[in-house]
């Protein structure tokens, strides 16, 4: 992307404000913007991961999912969401593999993309990066184990509550609307948590008696921050030590 | 108590056959060992990850 590019302020302002690049000197940043084209990929259009993976991404504004499905059964996992300044392609990036996953942009989104290898280019010379890069990508795999442990240990009651709690900031008082999940169809998150559709819609009509969440077609909040705390069995950062977690029967 | 990789030459011998560490150079391997110490756990011992986080571990055997 070329500085005179009427994209390019706010492609800059993105990458400033995001977690994963907001370490970075303007200098930096105008290297990758000057590496990186812009794309927009429309709301479920289907990407073909044979180009995908051999470039890295950065989302720009838009959510992206990144999957796994059964062919046979139809059945799907979502392993990644991304938001707006996440880096995608992580696995590809540092193993310089393909990897078994589906795409797909939950809304029209921008991005920066560049060849693989124009990003290891990069980021050899700027070493320094990797004091980002690397607790990002350790997040990245904590992720992964977080959701193989779910799908190995708990119901799924517990494993949705767990979904919404990582989407959310626990410092907060009540009524918190969750981010990049709070507008998901209850489709889009039984396949979060390996369940589906019928099933995370009881729990959530459920937890909407009990004036735990409020959630009707397309939003999603919290109402009862600490019941939902121990419906996902774990503590809220919040929370003195003294006081206990009960995890429901 | 296994003397299984107790002293330096089998630790570096072993290291240079690791895909994680077999590219560094020798003088690296060796400042990197500097920092380490050598444990070992009995099977079966559970290990809290509060005691385990604060470290970084390379399996040398088991």
């Amino acid at each position: 992307m070329k500085p005179e590019s009427p994209f390019y302020a706010d492609s800059l302002q993105c990458l400033k404000a995001s977690s994963l690049f907001n370490q970075l000197d303007t200098a930096a940043l105008a290297g990758i913007l000057k590496r990186g084209r812009r794309e927009t990929w429309k709301h479920r259009r289907l990407l073909p991961m044979e180009e995908i993976w051999q470039r890295f991404h950065i989302l720009l504004s838009g959510r992206v999912r990144l999957s796994r499905c059964n062919p046979e059964s139809g059945r799907m996992i979502t392993l990644f969401l991304h938001g707006s300044g996440d880096g995608f392609c992580l696995f590809s990036l540092l193993d310089g593999q393909p990897h078994d996953v589906m795409l797909e942009p939950l809304d029209d989104v921008t991005l920066l993309s560049m060849p693989m290898y124009e990003a290891r280019q990069w980021i050899e010379e700027h070493p320094d990066f990797n004091r980002t890069l690397l607790p990002y990508i350790g997040q990245q795999m904590s992720t992964l184990a977080n959701l193989a442990a779910d799908l190995a240990l708990h119901d799924t009651e517990t494993r949705l509550a767990r979904l919404i709690l990582r989407h959310i900031d626990e410092t907060s008082s009540a009524h918190i609307e969750p981010t990049l999940i709070n507008d998901l169809s209850h489709e889009s998150l039984a396949e979060m948590i390996g369940s589906v559709r019928v099933v995370v819609n009881r729990q959530l009509q459920h937890w909407k008696q009990e004036g735990i969440v409020d959630a009707h077609r397309g939003y999603l909040m919290v109402e009862k921050l600490n019941e939902l705390a121990q419906r996902a069995e774990r503590r809220l950062v919040s929370l003195p030590d003294n006081v206990p977690v009960i995890p429901t029967q | 108590m296994s003397l299984k990789f107790s002293d330096k030459d089998s630790v570096t011998a072993l290291l240079r056959c690791s895909p994680l560490f077999g590219l560094l150079a020798d003088d690296v391997l060796l400042d990197m060992l500097s920092h380490f110490r050598r444990e070992t756990w009995k099977h079966g011992r559970c290990i809290a990850s509060s005691e385990n986080e604060q470290r970084f571990h390379v399996i040398l055997s088991g």
